[in-house]
């Protein structure tokens, strides 16, 4: 028995794995059937009777995501049978939906909107009063759920039985009166909690963290790599580019990286990227300075050492072209290679890893950066807790490139308290942290949203980053200043 | 509480006899009486007679038993799903008897729980089962005790255990106990009740006999289907198909309720007229009213009106050719003086209680119909309403994981269609209190 | 810790747990044990079911929302429960309800109040002899207003039910406790 049988849709052949269904053809084939319970991430409910489609031979419409697909099946998706069984599904689907887009955070990324505007788009036949059901429940420290916009499609009761395995959702009651909820008082507490608004069809769920901010329709989304930990999680990173505002990140579908989903960790990595967090520009001393002034300090810091005289010290939350560039340009000005140290924070434990996608290495890059140091021949010292490896080598000027995300290193001040002790200690990284102020020199970087660059996973799989327009113009990415830097110091020389 | 009379009630004697042979029978639930009347002779002979699995599947295919439940599944193809060979697979009797109108399986139980066992017995050695259920309404406490009886008799009497009459087969059996859901009556809906779930069904494919109780291969029987197996086997396949027409072989079990003047459970061949049954077996209606309608087979049957029933036969194809079901073999009678667009809200009012909130053509189609039903009866509804309901019933058939929906859009189609008039009436009595006003 | 549940009771729900193939099936028995105890299934004892035998308080509060033979708030000591599904409705059901309610309305406003309530369910399967009722666990056929007055009456001159006493307590206590 061959394992792929071939189809029919709308005429159009589709060959797809046997034990595949109409909808998994459908996807492959590129036809759309309108759907809310189907979520390929997700096992199959059939309970939204929204998929139906036309097979032949078959007296009855079949639903598309639980009809197996079989050899010669001719299937059809769009006759007026078809069409009218899809309008009347919306129709229930909307009878005692609140109808509230208007102030719907959803409005914009609704399906339930999308497909009123493909299928419906008539006069509702309901004149009757709609069900009442509870509304705005805080339902955890990240979602708020309005039961009366749920149409019950169970999407979320399955994630968290399917991915998360908490089961913190039911449907209670039943018949019109069927509801979604938590047991009373008891909160949504896992860190994948806004998938649940992601997967939600409709504005039932909705994230606390974008309530009542922006709509939708205003953002721009950069496709690019999450950069909270180690898996590299797929994402779409959202921004209000007139305003220069990130708002959020959703995750982008990797079979091979996130599949569906990535955490509420990742989700945060917004929040430092935008001008409000961030060093606008270099301090000397903790006066303000230009770029070029910063540059030149490094220049004539730098300028005359030997290379064993020069500590740099890496975090693994920078590109593989970045690492690569900054070793490149010390080697030429320094005429050697520098004391490498990876800085790793105290606390961390790399190895951990919560079973879906959250690593205890919180760095995006670690096996990037080991990668390059290995083609430069670089050996590094770890420093993890215990900085005395560095201050034994005494180095004239020490150069810390530090971590974009600080919240994977709860012991930052401690260390940066440490390396700012040494003589001549730069730092790389945009950190408002009092730690931070102690250093000789501090000058603000890119973040990964405005750098194009490769991120290497825990599991070898390389990833490129996408750049957005920076939010400071005159902030630039650590590799770029050392190539700045090297020919400052060649002048000079 | 008053252990009901039998329903003979006045009926001519015949050679009916095949579930109620007990009927009248003093202490008739005893296992003595059971024995006494043949009672696991069935049993005995294909287990010492050392029948194989696919003669009895075949016996029972050619009785042409069908599922006595309402869909009227031929139970000997039923059975012939089940996968062979070793692994759990489960039998499961569906004593839900919810569906209004119907009250037939608790008279089996009233007369003897012992026929269900024994009947379970074959059928679970059939497909292979050493585990069943008997899964009873949680209201029926009565029948509960009775067939917890029964179980602890059969035991006792090694008819159910690890050696069943020392032939080595093994066979548990044990009750299970709704607790208010019409839907656990949908075969897949007692299986998730079963697990104890919610009594919503389950998405097919796959298949109960496939993977149904807990993943396993699962047979859904209703009671009066179980029961009356023992006889088959004892009196062979052709003595059933004395009774009966072609296609509706056997006797059953007739329920019939509303104002008749006997009311009660009656074992008649199938093909029997119905104007018969309810005139000359049942008396006809109190007080001589004349008849309007008739709900044939349980509330989700599609209405006949009194025209119909003049020629009507009750068997399956009769049924079906007009429209309309056997189902459960409940015959509701309905007087010329009830409205029947009361009878409408009734029962959208019940179908609105019991969805199971899965599907939203259901959840959402069936307080639809009841608040479009109750509005005529307040005087809220306008020409063209009746053609509203009966359009949205006809989108909610076919449409959803069970066929709930398809049993709460027959009478919403059949009343609107066949009585339209009486709809014209309400919508003519808003018009006349609004000039009043 | 003491446990929420009685000795007995908790030999029961032990029972259940280890009778069928899964731990859930027993959910089920387990709500109709505790209900016929306490006459209802608080919120405290769905917890106690979660703290003290490991059932997920999501899937008993599933069961029990969706079933409704279970009850959720304490009730009276004795329900009058009236079909008023197709058969009983024809033959009078909606009758004999509303003239119940009215009997125990008046009980009560006389200064003589009667431990019962009505309320109407759906078909409860034993619909030729309609109307049909269930006082607490005893099944009445052809309940006529009359016939309802009558149990009523007859009932109310019993002594209560255990389970009904046992609410009453746990509801007295709990207010002392308040």
């Amino acid at each position: 028995m061959s394992n792929q049988v071939t189809l029919s849709i709308n005429n159009q052949s589709v060959t797809v794995p046997a034990g595949s269904t109409i909808m998994d053809a459908a996807q492959k084939a590129g036809v759309s059937v309108p759907h809310f319970c189907w979520h390929p991430g997700l096992s199959i409910a059939g309970v939204c009777r929204f998929c139906m489609v036309k097979v032949e031979g078959m007296p009855k419409l079949q639903i598309a995501c639980n009809t197996p697909a079989s050899e010669g099946m001719k299937v059809d998706t769009v006759s007026d049978e078809v069409k009218e069984t899809h309008k009347w599904a919306l129709e229930f689907h909307l009878i005692n939906h609140p109808l509230d887009c208007p102030i719907c955070d959803q409005a914009g990324e609704c399906e339930l909107q999308n497909y009123y505007m493909k299928v419906g788009k008539y006069q509702s036949q309901m004149e009757d009063q709609k069900v009442l059901k509870p509304k705005a429940l805080d339902v955890g420290d990240t979602l708020v759920l309005d039961t009366e916009r749920c149409i019950l499609c169970s999407r979320c009761v399955r994630f968290e039985d399917e991915v998360t395995k908490t089961s913190t959702l039911g449907i209670f009651n039943r018949g019109d009166q069927a509801t979604i909820g938590t047991y009373p008082d008891r909160k949504i507490k896992h860190n994948y909690s806004y998938n649940l608004a992601d997967i939600c069809p409709v504005g039932a769920f909705t994230a606390k963290d974008f309530r009542f901010k922006c709509r939708v329709w205003f953002l721009k989304e950069t496709k690019t790599v999450c950069p909270g930990c180690s898996t590299g999680c797929n994402v779409n990173l959202f921004q209000n580019s007139n305003q220069r505002e990130y708002y959020r990140l959703k995750p982008r579908h990797n079979a091979d990286v996130n599949g569906h989903w990535m955490c509420d960790t990742g989700r945060t990595m917004y929040e430092h990227l935008n001008a409000s967090a961030r060093l606008a520009s270099p301090l000397l001393s903790g006066q303000s300075i230009s770029s070029a002034a910063a540059l030149q300090a490094v220049a004539d810091a730098v300028k005359g050492l030997s290379a064993d005289k020069v500590a740099l010290v890496l975090t693994a939350q920078y590109t593989n072209e970045e690492y690569a560039g900054v070793l490149s340009s010390l080697k030429t000005v320094l005429k050697g290679t520098p004391k490498v140290f990876v800085w790793r924070d105290e606390s961390e434990k790399a190895d951990d890893f919560d079973g879906i996608l959250f690593r205890g290495d919180r760095n995006p890059n670690t096996r990037g950066m080991m990668d390059v140091l290995k083609e430069h021949a670089i050996q590094p010292t770890m420093l993890k807790g215990d900085f005395s490896a560095l201050a034994g080598t005494s180095p004239e000027v020490t150069v810390v490139m530090g971590p974009e995300i600080e919240a994977g290193y709860p012991n930052l001040q401690k260390a940066l308290s440490r390396f700012s002790e040494m003589k001549k200690a730069v730092y790389f990284g945009n950190s408002l942290t009092d730690a931070a102020k102690k250093f000789w020199l501090r000058v603000p970087v890119k973040t990964f949203a405005e750098k194009s660059g490769t991120f290497v996973n825990f599991n070898g799989v390389a990833q490129k980053l996408k750049a957005n327009p920076p939010v400071f113009t005159n902030v630039k990415a650590v590799d770029e200043y050392f190539a700045e830097v090297g020919k400052l110091a060649h002048t000079a020389g | 509480m008053p252990v009901m009379n039998s329903a003979y009630n006045g009926r001519q004697p015949n050679e009916f006899k095949v579930l109620t042979e007990l009927e009248g029978i003093p202490n008739s639930r005893s296992l003595e009486v059971y024995k006494k009347h043949g009672g696991y002779a069935a049993l005995e002979k294909i287990l010492k007679g050392k029948m194989s699995q696919e003669e009895v599947i075949n016996i029972v295919k050619a009785s042409g038993l069908r599922g006595r439940g309402g869909a009227g599944f031929p139970t000997g193809m039923k059975w012939g799903f089940v996968p062979k060979g070793e692994g759990e697979k489960y039998l499961i009797t569906n004593f839900d008897e919810g569906e209004p109108g119907t009250y037939k399986d608790r008279y089996i139980a009233e007369l003897n729980a012992h026929m269900l066992i024994e009947g379970k017995l074959i059928a679970a050695y059939a497909i292979g089962a050493s585990k069943s259920y008997i899964y009873l309404r949680g209201e029926f406490y009565d029948e509960i005790a009775w067939c917890e009886q029964a179980i602890k008799e059969a035991y006792a009497a090694g008819y159910l255990g690890d050696n069943v009459m020392g032939t080595g087969f093994k066979h548990h059996m044990d009750v299970y106990i709704g607790a208010g859901a019409y839907i656990c009556g949908e075969e897949t809906g007692l299986i998730s009740s079963l697990e104890g779930k919610k009594g919503q069904p389950k998405l097919k494919p796959p298949f109960p006999a496939v993977k149904g109780y807990l993943g396993k291969p699962t047979i859904v029987n209703n009671v009066e289907t179980l029961a009356v197996v023992p006889w088959i086997i004892r009196n062979g396949a052709e003595a059933y198909k004395k009774f009966g027409t072609e296609k509706s072989a056997g006797t059953k079990l007739f329920n019939i309720s509303g104002p008749v003047v006997r009311p009660g459970c009656y074992e008649l061949p199938l093909g029997y007229p119905l104007k018969r049954f309810i005139y000359e077996d049942c008396g006809g209606l109190i007080g001589g009213k004349k008849l309007k309608a008739v709900i044939p087979g349980g509330a989700s049957a599609p209405v006949l009106t009194a025209a119909e029933v003049e020629t009507m036969t009750m068997d399956y194809e009769a049924f079906a050719a007009a429209g309309s079901m056997l189902g459960s073999g409940a015959v509701i009678v309905i007087p010329e003086d009830v409205s029947m667009v009361e009878v409408l809200e009734n029962l959208m009012h019940f179908f609105k209680d019991e969805s199971c909130g899965q599907c939203t053509p259901c959840r959402e189609g069936t307080g639809w119909l009841l608040k479009m039903s109750r509005g005529i009866l307040q005087g809220e509804g306008q020409p063209g309403d009746e053609k509203k309901i009966a359009e949205v019933a006809g989108k909610m058939m076919g449409r959803t994981i069970c066929t709930f929906s398809d049993a709460a859009a027959g009478p919403a189609r059949s009343i609107p269609q066949k009585f339209a008039h009486e709809f014209l009436e309400y919508y003519k009595k808003k018009s006349s209190a609004h000039g009043q006003g | 810790m003491a446990s929420f549940f009685s000795t007995q009771l908790n030999e029961q729900i032990k029972g259940f747990l280890g009778r069928y193939e899964t731990k859930r099936s027993s959910i089920l028995p387990i709500l109709h044990a505790i209900q016929d105890e306490n006459d209802w299934i608080s919120p405290e004892a769905v917890q106690a079911l979660e703290a003290e035998h490991g059932l997920s308080v999501i899937d008993v509060n599933e069961v029990l929302s969706f079933y409704t033979m279970y009850r959720k708030a304490p009730p009276k000591p004795y329900r009058l429960e009236v079909c008023g599904s197709i058969s009983c409705w024809l033959n009078g059901a909606d009758k004999t309800i509303s003239e119940a309610k009215q009997y125990i309305a008046q009980a009560e406003k006389s200064g003589k109040p009667i431990p019962f309530e009505c309320h109407k369910v759906e078909c409860l399967g034993v619909c030729g002899y309609a109307p049909v009722a269930l006082v607490n666990k005893d099944r009445h056929l052809n309940v006529t207003p009359e016939l309802a007055r009558k149990l009523m009456d007859e009932y109310s001159k019993k002594e209560l039910p255990a389970a009904a006493k046992k609410c009453a307590a746990d509801l007295a206590a709990r207010a002392a406790h308040k």
